[in-house]
């Protein structure tokens, strides 16, 4: 299978290098053979129609950006020879570029996509879906939510004999480890942001993560792929952690709760905002770990656990979705 | 529901003693008279109250005032009483947590519902407990 990468920032980088740690096993276990005819980043594109080879793919993840021809995503989309695009391009919640139209140039030339980016599925999750039916194209989003957790495979291919009630997660790395650190150190919410920081756990502009923005992007995307809605990023209701105080966390502690950040989905509810998990409930996980629960008519609760961010855990995901459209093809799923 | 048979007596009746929890009070005269309508003879009524309990969070800028504001009005619905309550100052900011008691689970959700708009008039925050339906 011939593959374009778009994007080559940490989850790139990471994607490609464990595209070549796990050359072997793709190919034994699954009889995949990935080839990486492209690899795109804002500094221009590298494109090799006969495959990149691996030492010039792991020279490249060294250096760690792309050095070659002046060309834009969307043309390497459309000019580029390939089966599937990984597209990895930052995230953009306002209008999903350049990611969606990375997407839709690639379903419209044929090619399946895998993609990472909250973006183009929060502004047109409906429009992406129903493009990649008309053109016969495998569409796989599984590292846009819960990072290494397989959430949306788990949910649409393992409880299909269940009625899905409500989806509760702990979906933010970030403000997973400030709530955690505050109820650890008891200090307010500026000390533990500015430790976050300086261990690159959160971003040099981190409101996107403590408004909980990225919270909503993702109970977005969970809600219309996994509850069959139709909803956007502006339908759910959000508070994030801003306003929480040492004083808050204190007395959640002294009643046997934790604060966390959770997102939560059913058919009529869509929202974020801080909770009091009791101390022995699966939700209640510490630092960067994220959980998710499904609530269901016949299991009643199942909870997935596990690192919900990092350019190697999304990787896994993206890999996870690799292997999955692999088999669809071969089985004739589409 | 529980309910015991009893064997039946000379007269032909079989007595049964049921147990029902049951949320409201109106639900709980709609039954008896129910049954009654289908010739059951109730010889005997007793209950026992039990409450519902629930834990919530407000924080932000408010004084004691506001707080006694907000637990009258609580008081006012008749519909829970807060059975605990605990408060924290910081930096102009109040923390309270208030555990609340209710003879039922609507009732008492009525009451989760009148502290959150509360909340959001003031500009509140606030926050309930996961396991409780949040």
């Amino acid at each position: 299978m011939r593959v374009i990468v778009l994007g080559f920032g940490n989850v790139g980088r990471a994607l490609v290098r464990s595209l070549l740690q796990k050359r072997e096993v793709l190919s034994r276990r699954y009889g995949l053979s990935p080839t990486i005819t492209a690899v795109v980043d804002r500094n221009g594109a590298l494109v090799r129609e006969e495959g990149l080879p691996p030492k010039e793919l792991l020279r490249l993840v060294e250096k760690g950006r792309v050095e070659g021809k002046k060309i834009s995503g969307r043309e390497v989309v459309r000019e580029v020879e390939g089966e599937l695009v990984f597209e990895l391009t930052p995230t953009n919640i306002e209008t999903g570029e350049p990611g969606l139209t990375h997407i839709k140039e690639a379903m419209l030339s044929g090619k399946h996509v895998i993609t990472s980016n909250k973006g183009p599925l929060v502004v047109a999750f409906r429009e992406l879906e129903e493009l990649s039916r008309k053109r016969g194209v495998e569409f796989r989003y599984s590292a846009s939510v819960g990072g290494a957790i397989p959430v949306i495979g788990f949910a649409r291919k393992l409880l299909t004999g269940n009625r899905i009630l409500a989806i509760r997660g702990v979906l933010n790395g970030t403000t997973n480890y400030i709530l955690t650190r505050m109820s650890q150190e008891e200090v307010p919410l500026e000390i533990v942001l500015r430790e976050a920081q300086e261990l690159g756990i959160a971003e040099r502009d981190p409101s996107l993560d403590l408004e909980g923005v990225d919270t909503a992007c993702k109970i977005t995307i969970l809600a219309n792929a996994v509850l069959g809605r139709n909803v956007k990023l502006k339908d759910v209701k959000r508070e994030g952690i801003t306003r929480i105080t040492p004083q808050v966390i204190r007395l959640a502690q002294e009643a046997g709760y934790a604060v966390r950040l959770v997102g939560t989905a059913t058919e009529r509810v869509l929202e974020v905002g801080p909770k009091l998990v009791p101390l022995h409930h699966p939700l209640a996980v510490s630092g960067t770990l994220n959980a998710v629960t499904f609530e269901l008519d016949l299991a009643r609760e199942i909870t997935l656990t596990g690192f919900g961010a990092g350019p190697q855990e999304t990787s896994s995901s993206l890999l996870g979705d690799l292997v999955d459209v692999h088999q669809a093809l071969r089985g004739g799923r589409l | 529901m529980v309910h015991r048979r009893e064997k039946k007596t000379k007269s032909g009746f079989v007595p049964v003693r049921v147990v029902l929890e049951i949320g409201s009070r109106e639900r709980f005269r709609r039954i008896l008279s129910e049954l009654e309508s289908r010739g059951v003879r109730i010889k005997y009524v007793g209950e026992k109250e039990e409450f519902f309990g629930r834990t919530v969070l407000m924080a932000g800028r408010m004084g004691v005032e506001d707080l006694r504001g907000i637990t009258e009005r609580v008081s006012r619905t008749g519909k829970a009483r807060i059975s605990d309550m605990r408060l924290l100052m910081g930096k102009g900011e109040m923390a309270v947590r208030l555990s609340l008691e209710g003879r039922n689970e609507d009732e008492l959700e009525e009451v989760l519902a009148l502290l959150e708009r509360i909340s959001e008039e003031r500009g509140l925050l606030f926050m309930r407990a996961l396991e409780e339906g949040a």
